[in-house]
Formats: structure tokens, sequence, C-alpha cells
């Protein structure tokens, strides 16, 4: 060993030396892993007016507060935009974010978005919709072709294998819409004694939906109406209850307001199919930092959910689902 | 370091100082450790129950002041004669008002009817109250004021408001007939709602409230979590235990448990705190000691090889140093450099050295002066013995009156004792050399009555250059013993002094008998011991030669049988003072 080796060598010990020290001393000073505060988590929402997306807003905090991340939400300012979802998701890409979760109200229109996520390799999570326009890491939401053979199926019990029904859907259709269109028409095969004799489409409006559920009760008689999501099914229960029909023409819904609680007291509605938005929220967070920290993500997460009736709807877990608002 | 199992210095120490500071470390991390260990764990169960004991009693003065408050619109509404009077209406809501957390106040009859509803709201057309469970248990236990789990209240047109429900049986008067009824307060659920939010156990820690009596959670951050199955909240700890803090093991992360029970409503307020959180500050600490060693020891190495090697290389330089002494080469000192004990070392070795140099130089003199002495008595011997010879001739001479011939005689001899016995000096001029041998051929010339002649010869600025003294006398007596005397022939002796290069070459040559070559070798090897002649051998110029001036110098022979020989000194040219400053300083 040469004297250059030597001071070389003894300089190396004394620099490791003294990280050593300096990082004992200090513990961030070698601190390479992400501390769960710098992991910053994009949730792009539908809305933040209705219910529905407050809950999952509400179980997003929940998984922030869990998880000690930091998390910016957006939403579109009526739920049926978008254009303007859209616009924001692209905006808050500009900041870019670890992860993004993601609820869209358009597959389609989505998809030079997902592009641009994937460019910038950041995870999009997908939540209660899901997306074919693009690549995802994960979807969590609800089975909605299922819901929606669920829901045939509960109103043929309902109408003891017989009658003639029709479906109140939504004029843009949406993702879930379609799925759970498609759930009700393939599941028809099992009841041959109920008959599809009417589509009704309405868009957003309450008062819309009420109108066109109207003429359809007037163009024949029904026993049995789907109605594909919460303005629909609102739509359809206050016709019904205008037309004293609420006894006699079953009616199945999807998603819970208030209104619609209130109505299926009053037994306007039978059923509620109802998923978990909370646990939604929660679930795309966490599955958003796993994402974001590189580890595995399963692929499709599905809610169960829930048949919400008269009888069931103050059982004590269905209060904190139905009311998850302390007010 | 080669030797056997020997290990260096450098090994050794660094070994040493390395063990010893891990041991040092070691225990006072231990120590450290388990100290702070016990603490954080004391404080973290003292933070989280403390905590659990203020939000219990926060939760029992809320539960208290609103069982108060009940209990005095009880009184009032019991006693009072009419309960659809104004003015027990007016003083309902006055009392109402007084806190902001009271919703409704309401009072059914034993059927189920509304009797009283404070303030007036629509009531649901499908209301049944007496399906619901405050109502039933107000019934079942009269006189008891029943404190219902926070639920969503079902009485009000849209109307879904979390409220908990204070009712108790009561006996009322109305239209003057006393009638049994139920009266119910309901108070909204934000008090506890947000009590329980604010709290803070470390970042992810919450506090949850039990029902004690069937296990129920009342409230919790995450109950839509756990109604979905998504997470699990184990209370059987907490509903084992009344107060106290506990250790939970069950789920993948270790939990602190604090319990507290408030005693009015039967529930238990249960603070869940992540062990791991309040143990960072421990992990952190561990952390630390852990680099804190391995920077010591990078440390030890580097110092300790630092030490060491000042230590061991002062060392080895004396080694080196010693090594040098062995192959003979007095000439370098040790360094005395390095530690104190090195220093001696090296002083002491070097004081050894030149002990060891004087006492070589002290036997190299003795040696000489031995020789010398030697030398001189030899000298001394020739004297005598040519002095006789001499002096026998001079008699002889004198008998025959030849007179002049004694004077030159006489004159020669005192010239030869003058300049052979000098001033004591070994070393003359070349002139008083050559002076010297003519003396003595003259002398012998006359003894042996001009048997033979001679010639002396010196080159221009060889004479005063130095000589060893005697030394080309003994050659010619040698040329006359051995070449000239025994011959029939009148003999030549000649001796010739010049320069070659650097050096003198004085040649004494004679026509006599000459040697063999066999015998010129053994003249040569010194085998030759004369019977004749002075006993001053020729063997002993060379050695004076040699000692003198050196290895390559000395004398050369050449010979021929019946031709001669020849003899050839050759020394290098010195000054007097040069050759004087030699021979005294040897």
């Amino acid at each position: 060993m040469n004297r250059i080796q030597r001071i070389i060598i003894g300089a190396l010990l004394a620099v490791t030396a003294l990280v050593l020290l300096l990082s004992a001393f200090n513990p961030r000073f070698l601190e390479r892993k992400q501390k769960p505060s710098d992991i910053t988590i994009q949730v792009i929402l539908r809305s933040n007016e209705s219910e529905y997306w407050q809950n999952v807003a509400l179980g997003a905090q929940a998984a922030v507060k869990e998880f000690g991340i930091t998390m910016y939400i957006t939403a579109a300012y009526e739920e049926d935009d978008a254009e303007g979802q859209m616009q924001a998701a692209m905006k808050s890409l500009l900041t870019k974010p670890d992860a993004i979760v993601l609820g869209a109200s358009d597959d389609e229109a989505f998809a030079p978005f997902l592009k641009a996520a994937a460019d910038q390799h950041i995870p999009v999570i997908a939540i209660d919709s899901v997306l074919t326009s693009g690549k995802t890491k994960s979807y969590i939401g609800m089975d909605n072709y299922a819901a929606g053979q669920e829901a045939l199926d509960e109103l043929a019990k309902q109408l003891k294998g017989q009658g003639d029904i029709a479906i109140v859907a939504h004029a843009e259709g949406g993702i879930n819409g379609k799925l759970r269109e498609q759930g009700i028409v393939d599941a028809m095969v099992n009841h041959p004694g109920i008959n599809l004799v009417d589509r009704v489409f309405c868009s957003g409006d309450r008062d819309q939906c009420s109108e066109a559920v109207g003429q359809a009760l007037h163009k024949q008689p029904l026993d049995g109406i789907i109605s594909l999501n919460t303005k629909s099914s609102l739509g359809a229960a206050v016709e019904l209850k205008k037309k004293h029909a609420g006894e006699r023409v079953k009616l199945i819904g999807f998603d819970s307001s208030p209104e619609l609680l209130e109505m299926l007291q009053e037994n306007q509605l039978q059923k509620l199919i109802v998923q978990n938005p909370f646990s939604m929220g929660y679930l795309g967070i966490k599955y958003a930092v796993d994402a974001a920290l590189g580890h595995k993500v399963p692929p499709r997460v599905e809610m169960r959910s829930m048949l919400i009736d008269k009888q069931n709807m103050f059982w004590k877990d269905n209060q904190k689902l139905l009311f998850p608002v302390v007010q | 370091m080669r030797r056997g199992n020997s290990k260096s210095i450098q090994y050794i120490l660094s070994i040493s100082f390395i063990l010893f500071s891990v041991f040092i470390i070691i225990v006072v991390s231990t120590v450290l450790y388990g100290r702070f260990a016990a603490t954080a764990e004391e404080n973290a169960f003292r933070n989280s129950q403390q905590i659990v004991d203020q939000v219990s009693y926060s939760l029992e003065n809320n539960v208290q002041a609103t069982s108060d408050l009940f209990n005095m619109m009880y009184h009032t509404i019991s006693q009072s004669g009419d309960v659809d009077s104004d003015v027990l209406h007016r003083q309902l809501e006055t009392m109402m008002s007084t806190r902001a957390d009271t919703v409704s106040l309401a009072m059914f009859d034993d059927k189920g009817q509304l009797v009283m509803d404070l303030p007036d709201v629509a009531m649901k057309n499908s209301l049944d109250v007496t399906s619901e469970s405050w109502f039933q248990s107000a019934l079942d236990t009269p006189s008891h004021l029943s404190i219902s789990l926070p639920h969503v209240q079902n009485l009000y047109m849209e109307q879904f408001r979390w409220v908990v429900s204070l009712s108790k049986s009561i006996t009322i008067y109305h239209n003057g007939k006393p009638i049994q009824g139920v009266l119910l307060l309901d108070v909204n659920f934000n008090t506890i709602d947000e009590l329980s939010d604010r709290v803070s156990l470390g970042e992810k820690g919450y506090v949850y409230i039990l029902d004690e009596s069937a296990g129920n959670i009342v409230y919790h951050p995450q109950l839509q979590l756990i109604y979905a199955g998504l997470k699990d909240e184990n209370v059987e700890l907490a509903l084992k235990h009344t107060y106290g803090s506990y250790i939970d093991n069950t789920a993948d992360a270790t939990k602190i448990i604090s319990v507290q029970t408030i005693g009015n409503v039967g529930w238990k307020v249960v603070g869940v705190s992540y062990k791991n959180e309040a143990m960072t500050s421990i992990s952190e600490l561990n952390r630390s000691m852990f680099q804190l060693l391995l920077a010591l020891i990078l440390i030890v190495v580097l110092l300790s090889s630092i030490v060491s090697r000042r230590i061991s290389r002062p060392i080895k330089q004396l080694e080196l140093s010693m090594k040098n002494v062995e192959h003979g080469n007095f000439e370098h000192a040790a360094v005395g450099e390095g530690p104190l004990e090195v220093k001696q070392l090296a002083d002491r070795f070097n004081v050894m050295i030149g002990t060891i140099k004087k006492l070589m130089r002290q036997i190299v003199s003795e040696q000489e002066s031995k020789r010398t002495y030697e030398l001189e008595a030899l000298q001394a011997q020739i004297n005598p013995h040519f002095l006789y010879n001499t002096l026998n001739s001079v008699v002889r001479m004198v008998g025959m009156n030849k007179n002049e011939e004694v004077t030159t005689m006489i004159t020669s001899l005192s010239k030869l004792f003058r300049i052979s016995l000098g001033k004591g000096k070994s070393v003359i001029t070349i002139a008083d050399e050559l002076e010297h041998a003519r003396n003595y051929l003259v002398i012998q010339q006359m003894r042996f009555k001009n048997k033979f002649d001679f010639s002396i010869e010196a080159e221009d600025g060889v004479v005063s250059y130095a000589t060893l003294k005697l030394i080309v006398q003994p050659l010619i007596e040698n040329a006359l013993v051995h070449g000239i005397e025994p011959s029939v022939d009148k003999g030549h002796i000649g001796v010739k002094a010049k320069l070659e290069g650097r050096d003198i070459v004085i040649e004494v040559k004679d026509n006599g008998l000459g040697m063999s070559e066999e015998r010129l070798k053994q003249v040569i090897a010194g085998q030759v011991t004369s019977s004749k002649g002075s006993g001053v051998g020729v063997m002993n110029v060379q050695e004076r030669i040699r000692l003198f001036y050196g290895l390559p110098y000395g004398l050369h022979f050449e010979s021929e049988l019946e031709e001669g020989t020849t003899v050839t000194i050759r020394f290098p040219a010195m000054e007097l003072e040069q050759a004087e400053g030699r021979d005294q300083g040897e």
C-alpha cells in the first residue's frame, strides 16, 4: 500500500464517519425514503354537490388522516360536465401528483387525460366508474352490471314474476348507467314473465325525470320501474307519489339521498341499491398511496352494494351508510 | 509481523481500540435505550390515558348536564297541571334554549300517540314510535332515565338527524286526566363527534366510544369502514377493563389501548394509539446509536492506524539501521524520531554503535602499533650486524694504511646512520632514500673490493616526493647477497626512480645470478627465508608498503637465470606533508 492509497482510504473513512455522525445527530440527514406527507394524491370527483360524492370525499379524508398524505380534490361544478371535469383534471396534472383518484363522468372523453397521465407515469385509480379508454391502475367500485341484474331480480320478486316494466335512465347514459342497463337487459332472460316495454331518458333535472316518467305511464300501464341513478329515481318516485301509484307500481332505484329515503319510508319506492361511497373514497386513497409507492395494487376492487328498504334502513349498520354526515 | 503468530503493533492497537470502544458504546446505548424505552412507553401510556380521561370527563359532564336539563324538564312537566298550557311550553322552550345541543322535546302517550312536540315540526306520516328502542326501554324501566346510543332520529318529516335520545316514562295530566307517557329529549351528536374528532393520539391514533352493556360501538371515526368490513376494532380488551392502559398485540401493529368508563351512561371512552408511533423516537435513537457505533469504529480504525503507524514507523526505521550495521555499515546513525521510548532506544543504539566503532578503532591502532614495533625491532637488528662488518673492513683498511678509503667509508657510514635514524620519522623524501642507498652501496663496494659498480638515477621532480624509509636498501642488499656475490663476473646494480602517472616507481636492477621461475614464485609468496643477509626480508618491505598505501601497491619481481633480477617498487606519489599526515593519522 503506497502513501497515496493510504491517504485516499483514510480520507474515505473519515468522510464516511462524518456522514454517519451527521446522520446520527440529525435523523433526517440520510432519509431517502419518501415521507408520507410528501406524497400528493389528486382526487378528481364528478361533483362536490351531491351526497354521494361528498361521502366519497369524506372517505378520502379518513384515509388522508390515516396515512398522513397530502390530498387535493377537484370536482366539476355540474355532475354531468364531462368537459369541465376533464379540463380540471388536465390542469391538475401540471402539479405532478404522485397518483390520481378519478371518478370520471365519461369514458371516451378521458382518453387523452389517461394518456397524458400514463406519459407522466402517474398511476390512475378509477373509482365509481370503470374506464376502458385508457390505462388505469385499478378500479374501485360496484359491479354495475351485476347490480343491474340484481335490480331486475328484485323487481321481478316484487312483481311475483309478472309484469311490464320500464327503465328510467340518464340521457347521456354515463358509464355506470350503461352497465346497469346492460345487466337488466341480460337478466330479462331469467324472468320470462317480465317485459321491458319502455326506456325513458331524462337528463340531470329531477322535474324533467318526473315528466318523462309521467309520459311513459301515460303511454302504457306499467307494473314496475327501474331507475338507474339518484335523479331519475327521485323523479320517478315523485311522479308515482303524485299519481298515487306508489303502492301499485313497484320502483327500484339506485343510490340514496335523504329525499329518496323519505320516499322509501313512504313506500313510494320499494328498494334502493346503495353503494358505499365512503369506503370507495377511502380505498381509492389507500390504493393510490400504494400505487404511488410502487406497491402492487389489485386491478379491480368490487364494492358490495346494499339493498335498502323501509325495514332495514335504520339498522345500525345502515344508518352510518345512509346518513354519513352528522348534522 | 513475519515471525510465527506475532501481530503487528498496528493490528494489536486497532483491534483493542475497536473492541474497547464497541464495548463502551454497546454498554452505553443499551443502558440509554433501556432507560429511554421505558420512559417513552410510560409517557405514551400516560399521554394516552390522560387524553382518554379528558375526553371522558368532558363527555361525562356533557351527559350530566343534559340529564340535569332533562330532569328539570321532567319535573316541570310532572308538576304542571296541563301539558297543553302555553306557559309550560314557553318554560320548556326557555329551558331548551339554555343548551345549544338540544334538538327536540317530544312526549308520547303509552300507545305511541304524540302528546306534545317542541319545537313544532311536522312528524312523519308513517310514524310509529312503539317500535323505537327509546320508547320501549322507557316503559320497561319506569323512573329510570334511558340514554340511547347515537342514532338517526326517525320522527320528523325530511329530517334524518343523528341524535342521542334521553327518555323516561312520565305521568302527565292531559285534559285533567292522568295518563302514562314517555318523555323524549333528543340531543344532537355534534358535541361527541367534535370532541372525539378533535382529539389526537399521535398521527394515526383515535378515540372511540363503546357501549359497555352490548359492546356496541357508540362512536368511531371510521365506523363506516368497520361496517364495510374494511377495518376491524378489537373491543374485547376495552370491554374487559374499566380503567387503565393496555397493550393490544392482536393486530399487525401493536396498539396502546386506554380505557375510561363514563359512569352515568355506561359508556367507555377508548383511546387507541400506535405503539410504534409513540416509540418513533426510540427507533430513531436506535438508528442513531447504530450509526454512531459505525462512525466510531471507522474513527477508531483511522486513529489507531495513524497512532500505531507513528509508533511502529520509527521502530521499523530503527530495524533498518540495525540491518545496515549488521551488514557492516557503521556510518548511518539511527534516526531518533517518534515517541520517547523509541527515541531513547535509538539513542542507546547510537551510543552502542559509537562504542563499537571506538573499540574497533582501538583494536586497529593496537594492531598497527604492534606491527610497527615489530618492524622497528627488525630494523634495529640490521644495524649491529652491518656495523660489525663495516667496522671490520675499516680496521682492515686502517691496517693497510688506506686512510683515504677509511675516511670515505666512515663518512658514508655516518651519513647512512643519519638518514636511517632520521628524527624517528618513517617517511622521508625520495632524495634522502636514494642518498641512503648510495651510502650503503659505497660502503659495500669498498667491502667487496669493487666486485661491482652501481648507478643511481632519478627523474626530475621525483626526488621531492615522499617515500617510506628504508625500502630500497633491503632490495640492494638482496641483490648483492643473492645476485652479485655468488657470481664470478663483476656485477652492476642500477637504481632508478621515476614517475608513472600518479605513481612513483623505483627500480632496483642487478645483473647477477637471477632466479629460476620456481624460486621466483617462492620469493613472491614470501616462502624464502635467507640464512645470510641482514635479516630484514624483502617481504617486510612489501608488507610495509601495503600497510601504508593499501593493497594494489608493493613490489614486483622480474628475474631470469644468468641474466639478473629486477625488483620494482610502486606506490602513489605523495607530498611529504601529506604522507607525514597520513603517517601520524593512522
